[in-house]
């Protein structure tokens, strides 16, 4: 009877836990859905701002947008594994939680090497999925001005967090961006790179 | 009687009501048209959304024309340029109307969809123009190096160097002279600097859009040009245009260059670097955590195991204690 009483009470802790970490799990859940939510009414206000001529000058268009009072300074879009995102100004634990942040480089589609993190999220989201690229794949930026420019895969690999030479330019005269997020678990960098295509 | 009165009030009412919220469409002078002047009789008209199709069009003096009068001439292609619709004008009968007081109207498989927009022929950009868009910056040409200005040895030892940037004149100038503005200065001067880096890019999303840039890049050129004041052009020494002094790294300057027979503008971004803070940057440098931490599922999952186990163990001894 002894033997029962306390595994009743295991029982008992075992199913608080569970239920604790069950609300911790959905909360997770909602915040995601809701992070998603907000960051897709961004790009549709962008996109909005993108048709509709403001300016006097009307081929100047800015991105004049914030999340969370992170500016968003460009668009990511990468067709082949379906995701777009708005790129952050500043890389840091709180606004990776947000979208794709710049990590290192000047304006995104000037000259030289701009790095974007983004999280490798268990539900695919962000770059969740960019393990899936290969040379040859298409990856656009569209910078504060609204231009797009069109960049091709070239090279894909995993380091180490604390090797940081792919923040390096291969070559200053061209436009290349870097994607990085983790991989084996957070042992190790993902890292793709591509350049603009002429 | 009354009653037919009371109709007749009724549909003057109703015919007002329609009258009145009738939608006036009222367009500016060259509302979304850029005109091209290739020579003094032969123009190309881009409309904005109509690149991509085929239309009629037609003008007149009188704003008011009875459409059906009107001689409708089909939307021909800059087929030098590319592949986009316009109205080509060349001949003398419709270049004589442009002397007055123009109206454009333009169908689209015989449906009216621009009716009497007034078109400004003089407010156009010519062939030569357009083309000499593509040499700003290149006329003067410059290259820019990095100076150190400073070289001192702080109280704990550690060398501080200071780095600036400096334009240096590739070619020898002849009574060369120039002014550097700060891009945010003035709206006009920001928005130069943002038609140069689109100009630059040259990824733009159509031809209207690039002409576009282009006219409105010319104009900004003339006006601030012609703004600058005499006395603050400085005389350029040794081939070389230091950045203002108190200019920040990665602040924007516009740089107009003089000299006997050419100007020329340059689109500038300062640069000022401590090596010192330079070396600490990059030690410090790691890429960033980008793990999305599943941990918690793997605690959830060994939590509901083990209320699977325990539950299992209660029945088994349950069921024991009733055997007994």
């Amino acid at each position: 009877m002894k033997k029962i009483t306390v595994y009743k009470t295991i029982l008992v802790m075992l199913v608080i836990t569970a239920l604790v970490l069950a609300t911790f799990i959905i909360k997770k859940y909602i915040e995601g859905n809701k992070i998603e939510n907000n960051i897709q009414s961004v790009l549709q206000e962008i996109k909005k701002e993108k048709q509709s001529n403001p300016n006097q000058i009307d081929v100047i268009k800015e991105i004049d947008e914030e999340i969370e009072g992170y500016k968003v300074v460009g668009i990511i879009n990468i067709p082949k594994i379906n995701i777009e995102y708005p790129i952050l100004e500043k890389t840091n634990k709180e606004s990776l939680k947000l979208s794709i942040t710049k990590f290192w480089g000047e304006k995104i589609n000037q000259k030289g090497n701009v790095v974007l993190a983004g999280h490798n999220n268990l539900n695919n989201k962000m770059f969740g999925k960019i393990d899936r690229l290969e040379n040859g794949d298409i990856i656009e930026l569209t910078d504060s001005q609204m231009v797009t420019v069109k960049y091709q895969v070239f090279d894909k690999y995993v380091i180490d967090p604390n090797d940081i030479d792919c923040i390096f330019p291969i070559d200053e005269n061209t436009r290349e961006i870097t994607l990085i997020t983790c991989t084996n678990r957070d042992k190790n960098r993902l890292v793709v790179k591509a350049r603009e295509i002429i | 009687m009354k009653k037919s009165k009371l109709k007749i009030l009724l549909m003057v009412v109703i015919i007002g009501i329609f009258t009145i919220g009738m939608p006036m469409v009222a367009y500016g002078t060259n509302e979304n048209t850029v005109i091209v002047k290739q020579s003094d009789n032969e123009y190309l008209i881009y409309l904005k959304g109509y690149l991509n199709k085929e239309f009629q069009f037609a003008f007149s003096n009188n704003k008011e024309a009875d459409v059906a009068t009107l001689a409708f001439v089909n939307s021909a292609v800059d087929s030098a340029q590319g592949i986009n619709n316009i109205a080509y004008v060349n001949d003398n009968a419709t270049i004589a109307l442009f002397a007055n007081k123009t109206y454009m109207w333009v169908k689209v498989d015989g449906e009216l969809k621009i009716s009497g927009l007034e078109i400004d022929i003089k407010d156009n950009i010519t062939k030569t123009e357009l083309e000499d868009t593509r040499t700003i910056s290149k006329i003067i040409p410059i290259k820019l190096e990095q100076e150190q200005i400073v070289n001192k040895t702080d109280e704990n030892g550690t060398k501080i160097t200071e780095t600036v940037g400096v334009a240096k004149l590739v070619n020898e100038l002849n009574n060369g002279k120039y002014q550097l503005i700060a891009r945010k200065s003035t709206t006009d001067n920001d928005n130069f600097f943002a038609l140069a880096e689109l100009l630059e890019k040259n990824q733009f999303t159509d031809k209207y859009t690039e002409i576009k840039a282009s006219k409105e890049f010319l104009e900004l050129a003339e006006n601030l040009l012609s703004i600058l004041r005499d006395e603050e052009w400085k005389t350029i020494e040794n081939n070389t245009i230091k950045q203002p002094a108190d200019a920040q790294n990665g602040e924007q300057y516009i740089l107009w260059l003089v000299a006997d027979n050419d100007v020329d503008v340059h689109f500038l971004t300062s640069l000022r670097k401590y090596d010192e803070e330079v070396v600490k940057e990059e030690v410090r440098t790691k890429l960033p955590h980008t793990y999305d931490n599943n941990t918690i599922l793997i605690i959830f999952a060994i939590v509901v195991v083990a209320i699977v186990a325990v539950s299992i163990r209660i029945a088994v001894l349950k069921k024991k204690e009733m055997s007994k």
